[in-house]
């Protein structure tokens, strides 16, 4: 079974992705997607479609480390979006098991260190128990 | 005096864009692969999430970009944004898929600009296994809609094939200049 459709493992990361909410100031969306563009678990504000999401940071990532490859950068860990109104960022969850990406959006008053270490500290924390759901 | 073109690889999930471009291109091809975890729609172990891209110089000295889009329609911003760039369309269809025809009017109707402006082919692949395997019913129906464009057989591992679909929209693009409308 894909682990996208382990409800277990979903539970898990969207408490994950509240805990990332609650502790970074001005993020209001956070999804985790499969690297080919599909909803495992968000937490998204009203306007924001999950699948549009989904969609959107599987193509960005897989740019990034396209572009990161081809610079002879190794593999990228994030992909950021300075925005007029905001940052979005891109992190690969590293796993040797499923290929999974966190995407978290934040409004203008947001600091983009705080919303970076937060997002790793959730990328790790996902990735570490990613195992127990093979 | 050499131009240069940007063409578009389309179609359905497993129709063989990525592998056509791969076929074609003499540059080594950027992809953005994942790993597949829809394999209820198709069994393959990647899929293109954003674009491929290679480049081919013809006979003449013309080059060719080479863009690949994904397939499926949830990455439907990356058809917005490669369609802008582009002078015409190759569309790949699955004859193996049961959805073959179906796919042929969706992709009609994403890609109307460049069918309506006759800057467009049809290679139709994997027929050896397919259900028409043959070009004629796919040909018939797009004279039903009111295109009349060529048609191919093709497979996209042969690069014979592949730059026969390549000249012939290059010729349609001699034929067909855009419109400045």
């Amino acid at each position: 079974m894909e682990i996208r459709n382990s409800q277990v493992f979903v539970a898990m990361c969207r408490e994950q992705l509240r805990l990332l909410l609650a502790s970074a100031d001005g993020a209001d969306s956070a999804a985790i997607v499969s690297g080919d563009g599909f909803e495992v678990a968000a937490v998204l504000h009203d306007n924001v479609s999950a699948s549009r999401v989904a969609a959107m940071t599987s193509s960005l990532h897989a740019l990034a480390l396209a572009a990161s490859t081809e610079m002879a950068l190794g593999a990228n860990r994030s992909v950021v979006v300075e925005s007029e109104l905001g940052t979005l960022v891109v992190l690969r969850i590293p796993s040797p098991q499923a290929e999974l990406l966190l995407t978290v959006i934040a409004r203008s008053s947001s600091v983009l260190g705080s919303v970076l270490y937060a997002a790793r500290r959730c990328v790790d924390t996902v990735g570490q128990r990613m195992s127990g759901y093979a | 005096m050499p131009k240069e073109y940007v063409v578009l690889f389309a179609g359905p999930m497993g129709a063989g864009k990525t592998t056509a471009i791969s076929t074609l291109s003499e540059t080594p091809v950027v992809r953005t692969e994942a790993v597949n975890t829809d394999r209820e729609r198709h069994e393959k172990a990647s899929t293109t999430v954003a674009l491929d891209y290679g480049e081919i110089t013809l006979d003449q000295g013309d080059k060719v970009r080479l863009y690949g889009v994904p397939g499926q329609e949830r990455f439907d911003f990356m058809w917005r944004i490669l369609r802008e760039r582009a002078l015409g369309v190759v569309l790949l269809i699955d004859d193996a898929s049961a959805s073959a025809m179906a796919d042929l009017d969706a992709y009609l109707a994403a890609f109307g600009d460049f069918f309506a402006q006759s800057r467009a082919v049809i290679g139709i692949t994997r027929a050896d296994i397919g259900v028409h395997r043959s070009a004629d019913p796919y040909q018939s129906h797009l004279i039903e809609c009111g295109h009349s464009l060529p048609v191919f057989v093709a497979d996209a591992r042969d690069r014979t094939q592949m730059l026969t679909l390549l000249s012939t929209l290059i010729v349609l693009f001699e034929l067909n200049p855009p419109r400045k409308d």
